[in-house]
């Protein structure tokens, strides 16, 4: 039996709510793999960076649709395949259901997305506006507009001549490999290009690729540097399609974050801060750890935690507080540091 | 062979991160139940116009007490509808209101309303009853349109927990993204209960401490039940 037909038999159950716990698990499983391929389509590194896999989203996508009432039934999911469309299809050529389901699943993932945003959009925005800015002053770069996308020709001019690589979005795993290889993680975003076509003119390799796969690039670079120089360089690069490394590194930043209110209470409990203070330096370290999953500190610690604690100024800053949040930044990274060795031990890398 | 081992791999794989939703949860903050053998307390006259006296409505059938005889569990048959119901109590309001009454041997779990009241339906009562626990919520949060969520209730463990609130409209509907925040070291939240304006309840399984509740029309009054 096609995959939409026990779909709809099973859509069936749960309106007439004569469904076990298989039914309901075999209906989520369906629809996730129908989704699957559609995120796989629409989303490029940015969900990895964000700390989502395209099943996290799958079933964020759905999850929704099987939220219970008291009475145990699923009313967003009972409105979307009420008992006349459910009737309708019963009839209908699969095909037609199949398309139906489809463009449902289809809208609610964009839906899921735009829901997203705030997390897997602003930062990267930023980064790609200063990505911009610096290939516009950079000779050897070229900017071209064409159908709404930024195409960047990056490397020296050309790349027709006799001996020069090109390199299009479909290498774009090239472009990774050569920065990480060649060290530009932990260059500011106009150093690093400024290198990056240096070293592709040393290689004679021209990029010609959209911009989006440019600012994967660099993200990309910058992680894997973050992550390498809190190992003390033992950490040597490997495909980004690893999904272990960012859940491990998920589960370390709850564990980390933990650990920081352990020790704002113990200030607190000492009187050195006070419970708005110490909600300030909660907020910035998170605002840290958050800058360093993305890229890394992108500012001095006096402007994270004035984000939030306006009324404090340098020299109070300088007098009082620095010490305190200097500490709880070593000591993460302290943390960090060792949970990647911990991890380099165990996967038999020293 | 290794193709079809990898694929039944991968199959298995997605199963059990699927079944996550449907799976009964394994709360952490759950308070065995032990059946209480006194005397059972008098009848509720909770029985609205039926022109019946109670006892001719409901028959207490059995009862359950907690070992620090905090919480009272009482089991009622409805002789009109032949249905279980059951009645949790509790001297304080945040643990009966809302709270999950489990039935392990069913692999079910049921929840309270505001008066600590849930229907069973018509189960076997003696495969059924083997085996009870409750599940009071563990943080409690109130959200008004336009409001950070405050907390107005929460246990040791959750204290500096946190909600992110965002509402987004999706043509007519209006969607309710909310996101736990500073969830202590090891700590789950299993379920999410939302209760609009006191009156209809969705109850929902965090996924990655993230759930998206389409709101009804007009929702005004917001309450947010977390369950360890």
């Amino acid at each position: 039996m096609a995959e939409e037909r026990k779909i709809l038999l099973r859509l069936l159950q749960i309106i007439n709510n004569n469904y076990t716990e298989s039914d309901l698990e075999s209906l989520i499983m369906s629809m996730v793999r129908l989704l699957l391929p559609l995120i796989r389509k629409q989303s490029g590194l940015y969900l990895r960076l964000a700390g989502y896999q395209p099943r996290d989203i799958a079933l964020l996508t759905i999850s929704p649709l099987f939220i219970r009432n008291r009475q145990g039934r699923f009313p967003v999911l009972e409105k979307l395949f009420n008992w006349k469309i459910v009737e309708k299809f019963m009839v209908a050529r699969e095909t037609d259901f199949r398309r139906y389901l489809k463009n449902i699943l289809a809208r609610r993932l964009k839906q899921t997305f735009y829901y997203l945003s705030s997390e897997i959009q602003p930062e990267r925005n930023k980064i790609k506006r200063e990505i911009l800015y610096a290939l516009k002053k950079l000779p050897g770069c070229r900017i071209n507009r064409e159908n709404g996308r930024t195409l960047i020709t990056i490397g020296p001019d050309r790349p027709g001549k006799t001996g020069l690589k090109l390199l299009t979005a479909i290498q774009s795993e090239r472009l990774l490999e050569i920065c990480l290889s060649q060290g530009l993680g932990g260059l500011q975003v106009p150093k690093f290009f400024k290198k990056l076509v240096e070293v592709l003119s040393e290689q004679k390799v021209t990029a010609e690729i959209p911009l989006n796969t440019l600012l994967e690039a660099y993200i990309e670079t910058q992680k894997n540097y973050l992550l390498a120089e809190a190992g003390n360089g033992l950490v040597t690069w490997t495909r980004p399609e690893t999904g272990t490394l960012i859940t491990d590194l998920n589960s370390w930043l709850e564990e980390l974050r933990a650990r920081n209110t352990q020790l704002l209470n113990r200030y607190l409990a000492r009187n050195k801060i006070d419970k708005k203070e110490m909600e300030a330096y909660t907020k910035a370290l998170n605002d840290l750890l958050q800058d360093w999953q993305e890229g890394g500190q992108e500012k001095s610690l006096f402007t994270y935690l004035k984000k939030y604690a306006p009324e404090i100024s340098s020299e109070e800053y300088r007098r009082e507080k620095r010490k305190i949040l200097e500490y709880l930044v070593k000591t993460s990274r302290d943390f960090l540091k060792t949970k990647l060795h911990e991890q380099q031990a165990t996967a038999g890398g020293i | 062979m290794t193709d079809r081992n990898s694929k039944r791999d991968a199959d298995q794989e997605l199963k059990d991160f699927c079944s996550e939703i449907t799976r009964p949860p394994v709360f952490q903050n759950r308070i065995k139940l032990f059946h209480h053998l006194s005397q059972v307390s008098p009848f509720p006259h909770l029985v609205g116009f039926s022109g019946l006296p109670s006892y001719e409505i409901y028959a207490e059938k059995r009862a359950f007490i907690s070992s620090d005889h905090s919480f009272l569990l009482r089991i009622l048959h409805d002789h009109l509808s032949g249905r279980l119901e059951a009645h949790l109590l509790h001297p304080l309001e945040h643990k009966y209101r809302y709270a999950f009454i489990l039935l392990e041997s069913l692999n079910r779990e049921f929840l309270t309303d505001l008066h600590g009241w849930t229907t069973l339906g018509q189960i076997d009562e003696e495969r059924s009853l083997a085996s009870v626990s409750v599940c009071p919520p563990s943080a409690v949060f109130e959200l008004k349109r336009g409001q950070e969520p405050v907390q107005i209730y929460a246990e040791e463990r959750l204290a500096g927990c946190q909600l992110k609130t965002e509402f987004f409209s999706v043509g007519p509907q209006l969607t309710l993204k909310v996101q736990l925040v500073n969830l202590a070291e090891a700590g789950e939240i299993k379920r999410m209960v939302l209760v609009i304006d006191g009156g209809e309840t969705l109850i929902a399984v965090p996924q990655k401490d993230l759930v998206f509740y389409e709101l009804p029309e007009g929702a005004q009054t917001l309450r947010i039940y977390l369950y360890e």
